[in-house]
């Protein structure tokens, strides 16, 4: 399927495969089209051409797909109605019945305990990311999409959310999380689908993309720049070019680095200052979605 | 169907959360007692009027000159005020991935809006009528009423015909609350479906009192606010109150077609 | 489901536009004559029915134009109905014949609606002041000082 704006195209032919019970990450940087891939999932933009499929049906753009739930961008609710009286108007619209047990349960499971009869205007941003989980929880999906939500957590609730989100793939569930940010990805996920500008760029387990991932990065300042840079050729499993800022800039393993470190030291060239500037998979990521410069 | 009916039903909870509705009711179930004590506490009367110079003489008059003030001024807003909201209500509060993300379908999601839009719709007519006969019976008294043509009323079919007078204008009242749904998803802005509406509806009051547009008359939606005068002439005539009704009903029917297809095809990409 | 909608309009504006004889000084009048004389029974029930006149046998003729003067009996090249079309300017004449023969005739200024309501102002100088005091000393409206009617056009 596609996608277009105006002239851009913000989607062409994404294929996901997510494995059952896993934390899949999408992610990409900012307009990559994560959103409206997750939009499209739900049913709430249909594709110019082609068609959505997901858990074997074809998405129409009605209603959500059965066994399907989540939000995207910031979950949104009726500000002048409580949260219980929010998650029961949307359980009525799943066909269920939101007991006052149930709501109780779900809003202490996401962090939200006796806030039940509380208006939703009163919600911190974070409260109704939490009050977004909720919701969709309401809907016991097989598949939960949650796009970015860690966004507007303060760092005990991404901690929680991440707690919970691998809680719900414990328990069976399937979940699609987007972000821009990798490391929020690594701590949670097992698959990862990279979408830059529209398509994918990657799609598989974080381990293969460790093992494709160049060195880390490293900026390093010694007493003699040349030297080191003359040291270091011939080596290998090291890569060292002049720094942009100064310095040299150095990619390697850490035991290659070490020996070459060893290496210096032997060659009389002193080490002043070494700071890793980017982990592997970062590394990928930019380099994945072409923003490395 | 059976998610139609739990929107419907969450509709209105909405709506009754909502002060400006309440604030709507109020004054439906208040100004007619207002208007009332007005005319007791002094002689003048409203004679440019139909029925209004015989406020004092019956309490019956008192709903009809409401009805005709009403409809001429204020029922297109009255109702815009919710009607051309409520689909609109959902963009201002971003609501609408909340809402399409469930089992329910958009045609779920119209058609309890739609219901409780008409519901509303009903329900303050209803209040006015209710109100303003009350007001008028109890304040000014329920001797004769005099018709059209001079004949008297009594008590007992004078309320029935004040009745059937504010039933008559419900056609063209929800025609005017489909149009204000219409332009509640076209233009996704609640003040635009509010003012739209009320503007084409003192357009067409506008345009019913100039002459040589005869033909043209007839198809405008305030055309069915003036066809309950027919029901107090000495001979009753229908007329007017069966062709405005089938044109209401086409308004109605082409403004929720058109909002139905529009909703329907829409991309929810912000928000 | 377009054509039907442009069907359906037509049939409308046919059935509107089309249907009834429309505004014209026989209609009018045929409206104007029996409200006359349902007014004058109201006035006189008013009045506490102290003298048993009656107008039961007043009949209207309507015209467009002629301004009538207040109190003017008889108005040359008004002897039939004619005119059509809402508007103000409309004169009808009450002719009002008495039981001794004699025929008084009234011109009211009428001016008519599109739908087919008008509102009638009689001479106030013959039809009384615009209010009247009833036995019992309260004011009320004149019924033939000023009236609405209505009619299906
Ligand atoms: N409503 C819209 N109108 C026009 N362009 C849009 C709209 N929504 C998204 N886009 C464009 O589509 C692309 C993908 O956007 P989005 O899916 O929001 O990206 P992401 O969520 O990955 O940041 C971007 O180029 C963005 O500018
Ligand atoms: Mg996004």
């Amino acid at each position: 399927m596609v996608k277009r704006f105006g002239a851009v195209r913000a989607l062409d032919t994404v294929e996901l495969r997510v494995t059952p019970g896993t934390v899949h990450g999408l992610l990409g940087p900012n307009g990559a089209g994560k959103t409206t891939l997750l939009r499209m999932l739900l049913g709430l933009v249909r594709p110019d051409s082609g068609t959505v499929r997901v858990l074997g049906e074809r998405v129409v753009p009605h209603r959500a797909p059965t066994g399907v739930a989540g939000f995207v961008e910031s979950p949104r609710f009726y500000p002048y109605l409580s949260a219980q009286a929010n998650l029961d108007l949307l359980a009525g619209l799943d066909g269920r019945h939101a007991s006052v047990d149930t709501v109780d349960e779900l809003l202490a499971r996401v962090g939200l305990a006796g806030r039940g009869a509380d208006q939703v205007s009163g919600f911190s941003f974070g409260m109704r990311q939490r009050l977004g989980l909720a919701a969709a929880l309401l809907r016991e999906p097989r598949l939960l999409i949650l796009d970015e939500p860690a966004n507007g957590l303060d760092p005990a609730g991404m901690r929680d959310m991440r707690a919970l989100v691998r809680e719900l793939a414990e328990d069976g569930r399937t979940v699609l999380l987007s972000s821009h940010l990798m490391a929020e990805v690594e701590q949670v996920c097992q698959d990862v689908t990279i979408l830059s500008a529209g398509s994918v760029a990657y799609h598989g387990t974080l381990d293969a993309l460790r093992d494709r991932a160049p060195a880390p990065a490293h900026h390093l300042r010694t007493s003699d720049d040349a030297a080191a840079g003359a040291a270091a050729r011939g080596r290998v499993g090291i890569e060292v070019e002049p720094h942009r800022h100064g310095g040299l800039a150095v990619r390697a393993e850490t035991a290659d680095l070490d020996d070459y470190l060893l290496a210096l030291a032997g060659a009389g060239v002193t080490v002043r200052a070494l700071a890793q500037t980017s982990t592997s998979l970062e590394q990928l990521f930019l380099a994945a979605t072409g923003e490395d410069g | 169907m059976r998610y139609a009916l739990t929107l419907y039903r969450w509709e209105l909870e909405k709506l009754t959360a909502q002060w400006r509705v309440r604030a709507v009711f109020g004054v439906a179930v208040l100004a007619p007692w207002l208007f009332v004590a007005a005319l007791r506490l002094q002689d003048a009367v409203p004679a440019d009027t139909l029925f209004g110079r015989w406020v004092h003489l019956t309490g019956f008059a008192t709903p009809l000159v409401v009805l005709v003030f009403t409809t001429q001024y204020a029922l297109p807003l009255l109702i815009s005020l919710v009607a051309g909201d409520i689909f609109a209500a959902e963009d201002r509060y971003g609501t609408w991935k909340t809402l399409l993300t469930r089992s329910a379908g958009r045609g779920a999601v119209f058609a309890g809006k739609a219901l409780a839009a008409g519901t509303y719709t009903v329900v303050f007519v209803g209040l006015l009528a209710c109100s303003s006969l009350a007001a008028g019976v109890v304040v000014l008294g329920h001797q004769p009423l005099v018709g059209l043509s001079g004949t008297l009323i009594g008590g007992g079919a004078a309320t029935g015909l004040v009745l059937a007078a504010w039933a008559s204008v419900l056609p063209a009242a929800l025609g005017f609350a489909a149009l204000a749904m219409l332009c509640s998803i076209a233009t996704r802005n609640g003040p635009a479906g509010i003012i739209i509406p009320t503007m084409v509806g003192l357009l067409m009051q506008l345009a019913s009192f100039v002459n040589g547009v005869d033909p043209l008359r007839h198809l405008l939606l305030t055309a069915n606010f003036e066809a309950w005068h027919g029901f107090f002439t000495a001979d009753r005539y229908y007329q007017p109150l069966v062709t405005s009704a089938v044109l209401s009903a086409m308004y109605l029917m082409s403004c929720l077609g058109i909002g139905y297809l529009l909703l329907h095809r829409r991309d929810f990409t912000e928000g | 489901m377009r054509r039907t909608l442009v069907l359906l309009l037509g049939l409308v504006s046919l059935a509107a536009g089309c249907g009834g004889p429309g505004i014209t000084g026989a209609t009018l009048a045929g409206s104007l004559g029996p409200t006359f004389r349902n007014m004058y029974r109201l006035q006189q029930r008013l009045l506490g029915d102290t003298d048993q006149s009656t107008a039961d046998n007043a009949w209207a003729r309507c015209f467009r134009g002629g301004a009538v003067k207040p109190g003017v009996t008889a108005v040359p090249g008004s002897t039939h109905n004619s005119g059509s079309g809402a508007g103000p300017g409309w004169t009808c004449l009450v002719h009002w014949p008495a039981p001794d023969g004699h025929t008084q005739t009234l011109g009211y200024e009428v001016s008519v609606q599109p739908d087919g309501c008008y509102t009638a102002q009689g001479p106030s100088g013959y039809v009384g002041q615009q209010n009247i005091r009833t036995p019992d000393g309260t004011t009320v409206p004149n019924p033939l000082y000023e009236f609405d009617g209505c009619f299906t056009t």
